[in-house]
């Protein structure tokens, strides 16, 4: 694909990689972790994002790193289907706000038998023979139009990539488990005492809403003129 | 009595409440790609590390039988599924070739935790009590059948409860929840009269000695239904039989109810949420003559909504409340409202048992204070949470909460303000009785989510130890 650049970015200053939780806590305390300089310039970046004109942004990821870690290799080959669910968001500088999102999901399988990886993108099928191949295709795409139509001011792009996100149907089943663990179903009765919560409550080791995996990352600041 | 306005300062804070429930997270909706199917056969379920759990209750959990054929992705969420039992702290599973090719033996290696849970403290002083208080336990996994066994007791001064309770979430390995519940209540009540004549120090006494049955069915993910009947003998005594009739029969009596309720949850988290919403009807009813010899109708309905304020102030929840109620009919008094259930200004009951003697404060001067037990009810609050901090376990989340509400309550056809005698909560009578009782509640303090429990501190907790 021909790319129209008219700016190129520098090289992406923040990278956070943890569970959901624990991106909502870095992300409200404002962490942002460096990473650049000399020792990484050699790297292939998370995400590079390109301003072409009438507002277009592009850009191109690369997450073999973030899925360099052997548990999550190992996982991914335990013949259990598995998601891997990519969100760009472009947002305004100075209030964060979002005004383009663009999503994508993958999937992938390890056939035990065959010894082989399906994995599905972009509604296409891919037969891989090699755990490399496989996290390739899981991992690296380029020209993704993150926006388009965007009036003139600054931007960044934030990405954020869960593996094994739980769906909203999901996250609906596991309350229900949940419930019926607690059977909390009574109201102004013990166990729902008053408006403002009980003196100690049950517990829950399970917090719907949580990916197996989260990686986070986000660009400088670019100008869409 | 739904009178000098009543009604319509509570639909304009309703309507407020509702106006302010709407709106919703961005939330992205790729298309869904195509799926590989791959289906094997199971040999068998491999169960490793369970040294307390049935294998056969993780193997009715996983939801595919041994021996037949299956797609992968059926086993998609049977990780989640053995963590939301509350029995494991660690699932992994993982599928490795089997006896032939095709087949596939399924391993889960759990790692059990503590199932035995503090459900709740009782903790109090009253006039009537130096102190009061008492536990309420649960074993989550009982002898590792997936069983929730529990009891509770609460004793204070001349009175104490017992209750006993044993569960099956996962009856039949279906979406169906049995239960079964007993209790001992052996209580009383001080009896205030208005008249200066009557001497004082008068009370009603009573024990209750009943046990319940339910049936929960989750016909679908976030709607619940639960059917719960129950039975119980009654033995009353009051020292002005007269004044209580209304309350209780005098005597030896039989209680005989069934409770209809729907749930719909959509909670992030069922302890401290963070978004969605609660809706919860009940409806419950008692004949004469049928198993009973109370008549009422008590109908319940309450709603909670709770928004993330997102960017800019990163986990900052507002919570809303809603909630009404009503008892038709001749109910005995423990199934009427009770003040200390809606405001946190008063204590709540422990067991059902009421230990408090401090009224309502009545800020807005409309006869709050003689409220005790009531036959309708409807109120609303709002709640702004804080986080100090929020993170993985221990502490998932530690909140700065602050919160207020407004209720009313009242017995058409017997107004707080005009009794003659009051349970409880001693009464004062009014100028104007037909005033509609209407007050402030708050609370503030801090929340803790943690692991083991929900853990809190508060002004109303305080409260509650103050006699």
């Amino acid at each position: 694909m021909t790319r129209r650049p008219t700016t190129t970015l520098a090289p992406q200053a923040r990278l956070l990689g943890a569970t959901r939780g624990a991106l909502r806590l870095l992300a409200a305390m404002g962490v942002v972790v460096a990473w650049g300089g000399a020792a990484v310039a050699q790297e292939a970046k998370p995400i590079t994002c390109e301003v072409a004109p009438k507002g277009v942004v592009r850009c191109d990821l690369n997450l073999r790193e973030a899925f360099a870690d052997k548990k999550l290799r190992s996982r991914l080959r335990n013949g259990f289907r598995h998601t891997v669910l990519y969100r760009i968001y472009i947002r305004r500088a100075g209030d964060d706000e979002p005004v383009a999102l663009t999503a994508r999901r993958s999937l992938a399988v390890f056939e035990l038998w065959d010894e082989v990886y399906y994995v599905t993108r972009g509604g296409t099928k891919h037969t891989l023979r090699s755990e490399a191949d496989m996290i390739t295709k899981l991992t690296v795409f380029d020209d993704v139009l993150a926006g388009r139509g965007l009036p003139a001011g600054s931007y960044y792009a934030d990405m954020i990539v869960e593996v094994n996100p739980l769906s909203a149907e999901e996250e609906a089943e596991i309350r229900s488990w949940i419930a019926r663990s607690r059977g909390g179903h009574r109201t102004f009765s013990a166990g729902d005492r008053s408006f403002f919560g009980t003196f100690v409550s049950l517990f829950t080791n399970i917090r719907p809403g949580q990916a197996e995996r989260a990686f986070r990352y986000q660009t400088p600041l670019f100008t869409v003129k | 009595m739904w009178n000098q306005g009543g009604w319509r300062i509570f639909l304009a804070l309703a309507l407020t409440a509702l106006g302010l429930l709407w709106g919703g997270p961005l939330r992205a909706q790729p298309s869904a790609p195509g799926v590989p199917e791959i289906r094997y056969v199971l040999d068998s379920i491999d169960v490793r590390g369970n040294d307390k759990t049935s294998p056969r209750l993780i193997r009715e959990l996983v939801g595919v039988t041994v021996g037949a054929s299956f797609r992968v992705d059926q086993l998609d969420r049977v990780r989640l599924r053995l963590l939301g039992t509350g029995y494991f702290s660690a699932v992994e599973t993982r599928l490795i070739r089997g006896s032939e090719r095709g087949h596939v033996v399924l391993v889960i290696e759990v790692e059990e935790r503590n199932t035995i849970l503090l459900n709740d403290v009782f903790l109090g002083a009253s006039q009537r009590h130096p102190f009061y208080g008492g536990v309420d336990l649960v074993e989550g996994n009982f002898l590792g059948k997936g069983l929730t066994m529990g009891g509770a007791f609460v004793v204070g001064d001349g009175q104490y409860g017992l209750q006993a309770n044993v569960a099956d979430p996962y009856a039949f390995a279906l979406p169906l929840r049995l239960s079964a519940l007993g209790h001992y209540l052996d209580g009383e009540e001080p009896l205030f009269l208005t008249s200066p004549m009557e001497p004082g120090g008068q009370e009603l006494r009573y024990q209750r000695t009943g046990a319940e049955g339910g049936a929960g069915l989750y016909p679908l993910a976030l709607l619940g239904v639960f059917l719960d009947v129950g039975y119980e003998q009654i033995r009353a005594t009051s020292d002005r039989p007269e004044e209580t009739a209304r309350l209780i029969h005098e005597g030896r009596s039989r209680h005989g109810w069934a409770r209809v309720t729907f749930e719909h949850d959509t909670r992030d988290n069922p302890l401290v949420p963070t978004s969605g919403y609660r809706l919860n009807l009940s409806i419950q009813g008692s004949r004469d003559g049928a198993g009973s010899d109370y008549s009422y109708v008590k109908t319940v309905l309450r709603s909670s909504y709770h928004k993330g304020l997102g960017l800019g102030a990163e986990g900052h929840v507002v919570r809303f409340d809603l909630f009404g109620g009503a008892v038709i009919g001749d109910a005995p008094f423990f199934e009427r409202f009770f003040v200390g259930d809606v405001s946190s200004l008063v204590p709540a009951r422990a067991l059902e048992m009421n230990f408090a003697t401090r009224a309502s404060p009545d800020y807005f001067n409309r006869g709050a204070r003689n409220l005790s037990y009531e036959t309708l009810m409807a109120g609303t609050g709002v709640e702004y949470g804080v986080p100090l901090i929020q993170g993985d376990a221990p502490l998932y989340r530690l909140e700065f909460f602050i919160g207020a509400g407004v209720f009313g309550m009242t017995t058409p056809d017997d107004l707080p303000g005009s009794r003659q005698a009051s349970l409880g909560i001693d009464v004062i009578p009014q100028a104007e009785p037909e005033v509609f009782p209407i007050d402030l509640t708050f609370d503030l303090g801090f929340r803790a989510e943690t692991p083991i429990g929900v853990f809190g501190l508060s002004f109303a907790n305080g409260l509650a130890l103050v006699p």
